[in-house]
């Protein structure tokens, strides 16, 4: 699991801000998904309150159509020709429907089967034409027909919790219930009229009908907008609703007479305006209803695209502030780094530097001097705290390498001036040595002192060995130059077991004065070493010759050797690239070496003896040595 | 390092003791400061060094050992034992009767004496 995690700031950031992002695009989605829905109900209310009014218009047409078709079968033929051009417009009206219920929104198919009852349409004209049905079946096979079509177009309300919705949608219902009561009166009146008289029956199913048309149309102000009711009332208080009001009654007084007092023509006529006047109403409810349908569903889609750009943009918004938080962490991390480097790099090696270089005088407080702290510390944020951190990092550490300098510098110089002090004492311990020895007759006495100078010679190396680790060169000094054997002779005087030490072979060569007591204190560690490194019963040789413009000399042992690490470690030790202070004190030797040969320009190396052994070469530059002409003087 | 401010040093560059490898005492004690010692022809091909070498070059006429000690600049005793060796390789001829018949020391011996002590 922690190995998922992105290790750098730059992933860590906005995988923070990944959750809330992720929650965000939930809830949008959620609320989008919503909206849609919302938008989908709303457009198939609207779809079914188009429905429902084309179905309305078949309706209203068959409507009239029952009503003709009642009042002929009553027997006025004065309906013949009303029959004919009303069938026709029937017929148009189902076409326009069938139109129009080409497309696949549901209710649909439910409207398509209620057609189908009209199927027997053409049967039923034909027998209303030739009288071989009867009125009451005639009117119930429309009836059938057009209460199918109307339940197939309401058919399922709607899914949105709008009251203004359902209101209308409810109105729109009962405003069809009172239409289909109005029309089905007019038609069964229209019937009984065209008769002349009520039939028990006839008169049941009219006060059935009167008490249904005014129960649905006092339902409708229940549901209805102020202007609906309005538009219903207008309607039912016009003189056409009235004189039907009025028919009504009058039929109803003489509901028992032989001959009833109204005409069907008469009735018709009123009674069609109310029809007609009451589908103008539903007309109008139904573009209420679906002009707020409209409205939802506009509602709906400006929420979606709200919805949607505002989560865009809070997307946006949110990476935005993510680049922007990474950035402002990086970039001064990446500052600070930066400054990190170069406190390493530059600015704390030059301040050691300076402090090394400095006069013995300065005082530590001069030496950091130029050494400034971080301009990041002066931010007052965290990263301010970790520069500010860094900064006395870095003061600690300079302090403490300008403590460690001084240190040093004490260190050595107390060293040196021991050395010297010590070197001189046993300089003077060696001139009085010479002058008892020179007086000396007695050979017992003389190799006693003998013995003290040989002590006092190696005595005095040592001195001299610590004035060139501590980096001071101080060499005792001839006037002449001084022949290349003494110099040999020299050295083995400041070894321990010189006895061991043979000069093989020496080519005559004059070494200059000043260089004298430095080249006999480099082979003397050098022979020195070369003894340690071999059994009490071997000799050491010493080869000395020119070689070119040099002069070359080669000790060599007869020891167990060195392997090639040893040597190569040896041998940067001679070149003198190494400090003393890193290495081990055992091999202190070859740093004195190497500081020796770095100021007498000489090299010097170590290699593998031909048989056993080491042999350590000495290469002196020409300069060191005097011309051809001295060395003939002095022989 | 400042050359102004270290004297040239005025000492032997090789200590007496290396000279004769440490040795005190010659192989033989018939000499002493006023014996002369010569060089036979031969020795100045002999392949001598150092020391040695300078001793035979010296000796080309006879020399005291006291001389040979002071010229070389080296303790009476180192003398010693390197005459006494190069005698014993005869090399050397060491003169023992070099006093006159009343035991007494001639004129010139001590002329030569008196000029030795002169150069020291």
């Amino acid at each position: 699991m922690a190995r998922a995690l992105p290790r750098t700031i730059r992933g860590r950031l906005p995988l923070l801000l990944a959750l809330p992002t992720c929650a965000l695009v939930v809830v949008a989605t959620v609320g989008a998904i919503t909206q849609s829905s919302q938008y989908g109900a709303a457009g198939r209310t609207r779809d079914e309150v188009v429905l429902v009014l084309d179905a309305q218009e078949l309706v209203h047409q068959l409507q009239r159509e029952r009503g003709l078709t009642a009042g002929l079968l009553g027997g006025d033929q004065s309906f013949r020709s009303r029959v004919d051009s009303q069938r026709k417009a029937s017929d148009q009206a189902r076409a326009a429907l069938d139109r129009q219920l080409a497309g696949n929104s549901p209710g649909v198919g439910a409207v398509r089967e209620a057609l189908a009852q009209l199927g027997s349409l053409a049967t039923v004209r034909g027998e209303a034409d030739g009288g071989s049905v009867g009125r009451a079946e005639a009117l119930a096979f429309y009836t059938r027909a057009i209460t199918a079509l109307t339940d197939a177009a309401f058919h399922g309300g709607t899914e949105l919790e709008d009251r203004q919705l359902t209101d209308g949608l409810t109105t729109l219902r009962k405003l069809g219930d009172g239409t289909e009561a109005a029309a089905l009166e007019r038609g069964t009146l229209n019937g009984i009229l065209a008769t002349g008289s009520f039939s028990d029956r006839d008169y049941r199913t009219f006060i059935t009908l009167l008490g249904t048309k005014g129960d649905a149309l006092a339902e409708v102000p229940r549901t209805a907008t102020a202007a609906q009711t309005h538009a219903l009332d207008a309607v039912m208080r016009n003189h056409s609703a009235v004189a039907v009001a009025r028919m009504e009654q009058q039929v109803l007084t003489a509901h028992d007479a032989k001959k009833l007092p109204v005409a069907p023509a008469d009735w018709w006529q009123p009674a069609t305006a109310l029809v007609d006047g009451l589908h103008q109403v539903q007309i109008r409810v139904a573009d209420d209803t679906s002009a707020r349908a409209d409205q939802l569903r506009s509602d709906a889609l400006r929420q979606l695209l709200m919805k949607a750009v505002l989560a865009l943009l809070a997307i946006a918004g949110a990476a935005v502030l993510a680049l922007a938080a990474t950035r402002s962490i990086l970039r001064p991390l990446h500052a600070l780094t930066e400054e990190a480097h170069r406190i390493a790099d530059l600015a704390l090696p030059q301040a050691v530097a300076r402090v090394r270089e400095a006069q013995r005088q300065a005082e530590p407080a001069e030496l950091t001097e130029g050494f400034t702290g971080s301009a990041l510390a002066a931010r007052g944020d965290e990263i301010a705290n970790v520069a500010g951190a860094l900064d006395r990092v870095a003061d600690t550490a300079l302090r403490l390498a300008v403590d460690q300098a001084v240190l040093q510098r004490t260190s050595t110089e107390s060293l040196a001036n021991l050395g010297r002090r010590n070197k001189e004492l046993v300089s003077r311990q060696l001139g009085f040595l010479s002058a008892l020895e020179r007086s000396e007759d007695d050979p017992g006495t003389l190799a006693n002192l003998f013995e003290l100078d040989h002590l006092a010679t190696r005595m005095r190396r040592n001195a001299e060995s610590l004035l060139v680790l501590a980096g001071e060169r101080s060499p005792r000094r001839w006037a002449d130059p001084v022949p290349m054997g003494d110099v040999l002779r020299s050295a083995l005087g400041e070894v321990d077991d010189y006895r061991r030490v043979l000069l093989r072979h020496t080519t005559p060569a004059l070494l200059d004065g000043g260089a004298v007591s430095e080249v006999a204190h480099l082979l003397a560690e050098l022979i020195e070493n070369a003894l340690a490194a071999s059994s009490p019963e071997t000799d050491v040789e010493i080869y000395a010759q020119e070689h070119g413009a040099d002069y070359m000399i080669a000790v060599v042992d007869h020891g167990g050797g060195l392997s090639e690490a040893e040597l190569a470690t040896a041998n940067r030790r001679l070149s003198g690239q190494e400090s003393f202070l890193v290495g081990r004190t055992q091999l202190l030797g070859h740093y004195v070496v190497g500081r020796l040969a770095v100021g007498l320009g000489a090299r010097v190396w170590l290699a593998p003896s031909p048989m056993a052994g080491v042999t350590a070469s000495v290469l002196l530059p020409g300069r060191l040595l005097s011309g051809q002409a001295d060395l003939a003087a002095v022989r | 390092m400042n050359p102004a401010e270290d004297a040239f040093e005025t000492g032997q560059v090789v200590r007496p003791f290396i000279v004769t490898r440490g040795r005190t005492r010659p192989v033989s004690n018939e000499l002493r400061l006023e014996t002369l010692v010569s060089a036979v022809p031969a020795a100045l091909t002999a392949p001598l060094d150092f020391e040695r070498r300078a001793i035979v070059e010296l000796c080309q006429c006879p020399r005291s050992v006291a001389e040979i000690a002071a010229m070389l600049a080296v303790p009476l005793g180192v003398a010693r034992v390197l005459v006494a060796d190069l005698s014993m390789d005869s090399h050397v001829c060491v003169h023992s009767h070099l006093s006159g018949h009343d035991d007494r020391p001639s004129v010139a011996l001590l002329e030569r004496i008196r000029e030795g002590l002169l150069r020291l």
